[in-house]
Order: C-alpha cells, then sequence, then structure tokens
C-alpha cells in the first residue's frame, strides 16, 4: 500500500511539473512573439513609409506637431515626414505618432500638419508597442521600439536623397 | 495497482521528456529569429550611416572608417531580449581604396587612367555576434565616389 501510494504520489508530482513546464514554455513564447513577429512586419511598413519622403521631422507631442514647432532630433515622439509631388505646391504629409496611453504606434495621412488637430488615425501600425522613440544619430533617423517585455530593437531609416 | 502506476509513471516520464525536448526544439529556432531579426535592424544603420556620411568626414584623418588595414572596433548594444537582458555585438568597419584613385587617395592611377580625379572608396561594416559558441558575421558595404 505504502509503495502504491509513493508511486501515485511521483505520478501527481510529474503531472504537475509537467503541466507547470508547459505554462513556461508557453510563457516564453509569448514572451518572444514581439520581437519575431510584430517588430519586423512595424520595420517593413515604416522603412517603406519612411524611405520614399522627402524630409522628416519629430515632436515630442502633438500640440507641436500641429502646429509645426519646437521640432527635435532626439527623445521624439511623432515623425511627420513630408511627399512632395511632381506639382511644386503639392505636398503631402505621413505621421507617425506613438500613443502612450494605448500603447499604439498609429498613422496618419494629411494635407496639412494642422489637420492632425481633427484627424483620426488611418492605420494602426502596432497596438503592442511600450515605447517608440525617434531620434537622428549621425544623419540618420533611428526608430528604437521597446515591446511588452522590455525588448527593444533600434531600426534606421534614411529618406529619399 | 502497483504495476499500473508503474506504468503510469514510465508513460508519463516518456511523455515529459518528448515535451520538453520538443520546448526545447521550437525554441532554439526562435531565439534564432530574434538574433537575425535585431542584428538586420541594427545593421541598416551601419549601411545608411555609410550612404549618408560626408565625403570629407568619410576621407579625413578622423574617419569613421579608417583605411584598410586599420579598422575601428566597437561593442555596440544592439537590442535587448524579453525581460530587459542586452544583446551585445561588435561593429568593425574599414574601407578600402579603388585600385583606379590616385596614390593620394590610395590607388595606384594616374593622371592618365583617372584623368578626372575620380576618387572611389568600398566602406565595409561588418557586425559580429555570437549565439552560444559560435560566432555569426552579417556584412554590408557601400561603395561611396566622387
Amino acid at each position: 500500500m505504502t509503495v502504491a501510494i509513493v508511486v501515485g504520489l511521483m505520478v501527481a508530482g510529474i503531472s504537475l511539473t509537467l503541466f507547470n513546464s508547459q505554462l513556461a514554455s508557453y510563457r516564453i513564447l509569448k514572451a518572444q512573439n514581439f520581437l519575431i513577429s510584430e517588430a519586423p512586419q512595424v520595420n517593413n511598413t515604416l522603412n517603406r513609409i519612411v524611405s520614399r519622403a522627402n524630409f522628416f521631422r519629430m515632436y515630442t507631442g502633438m500640440n507641436d506637431a500641429i502646429s509645426s514647432e519646437n521640432a527635435v532630433i532626439e527623445n521624439g515622439k511623432i515623425l511627420a515626414l513630408m511627399f512632395q509631388g511632381t506639382d511644386d505646391n503639392s505636398q503631402s504629409f505621413a505621421v507617425i505618432s506613438f500613443d502612450e496611453g494605448n500603447s499604439r504606434l498609429d498613422y496618419y495621412q494629411v494635407n496639412s500638419m494642422a489637420e492632425l488637430a481633427v484627424a483620426s488615425p488611418s492605420w494602426n501600425i502596432s497596438n503592442s508597442i511600450k515605447d517608440a522613440t525617434f531620434y537622428v544619430e549621425n544623419g540618420v533617423l533611428r526608430i528604437k521600439l521597446v515591446g511588452p517585455n522590455d525588448e527593444e530593437i533600434i531600426y534606421s531609416s534614411s529618406t529619399l536623397r | 495497482m502497483i504495476v499500473e502506476l508503474t506504468l503510469a509513471l514510465a508513460l508519463l516520464s516518456a511523455i515529459g521528456i518528448t515535451v520538453f525536448k520538443s520546448s526545447l526544439d521550437l525554441m532554439a529556432p526562435r531565439q534564432w529569429t530574434i538574433y537575425q531579426n535585431i542584428s538586420d535592424a541594427y545593421i541598416s544603420y551601419e549601411q545608411a550611416y555609410a550612404e549618408r556620411v560626408s565625403f570629407e568626414v568619410m576621407t579625413s584623418g578622423s574617419s569613421p572608417w579608417p583605411v584598410y588595414p586599420s579598422r575601428t572596433t566597437t561593442d555596440v548594444e544592439i537590442g535587448k531580449f524579453p525581460g530587459g537582458a542586452a544583446i551585445m555585438a561588435t561593429v568593425i568597419r574599414t574601407k578600402i581604396a579603388d585600385a583606379n584613385n590616385l596614390p593620394a587617395a590610395g590607388g595606384n592611377g594616374t593622371i592618365e587612367t583617372n584623368p578626372s580625379e575620380m576618387e572611389t572608396w568600398q566602406l565595409q561594416s561588418h557586425l559580429t555576434y555570437k549565439i552560444g559558441d559560435d560566432e555569426y558575421v552579417k556584412s554590408r558595404t557601400v561603395i561611396r565616389s566622387q
């Protein structure tokens, strides 16, 4: 009887360990998802947009972006890209904005920066970003993305020259 | 009773080992993919910088890309794993003169072979990183002319 109880306890113990290791594996796999699937898609989107722009500016807040004032070259949270059309007067703007409250990276398409005041995002580039920072290093636009588990990846891009 | 329990124990152990091994098999390539994504992202900076740096700075004595066989070696943080652990790598930069550059620009060209005094350089950046005991290199080369 004692032997049966001991073996039974071992079976229960192994079952529990098995269950725990499965849970741990699931947690690890889930934590890796941002760098494996989300970040490359964000990079692909940003690269396609930024590389077609004529020039960019960055701002720390939406109010500065709307008024096109106080542009910065580090710690930017909003990236404004200008696209020059074939006609000198035809310009359009793409704005990539990190919404800290909702952990979203949004894309706006506007004809003037002032339109941002009433514009709604055209796309949501990602909704699982903890932080996004735009900055310039040696003339190169760098985009630092922080994922939900503090993982970090830094992309670099340049506009049309 | 004991026989059944022992069989159950053996079966569970076998299942446990199989599941554990399959989890490891699943995680190893994902770890590889993380390194690929992060190193690809980082090296895009090297390419963009090499394309953007002014010719004057690039050819100066304090150039970020010294003339081969000189090189600069810099340890850099290319990203972070989930949990915030830093991922380190080493960037090696060097530049190689085109053979037809004039001697003052590192080549063997003459005013006859290079009448426009064209200066061409091959800027190389090599990112090296380790996964386990293996070392990997990712390279980008940019040609600059003036």
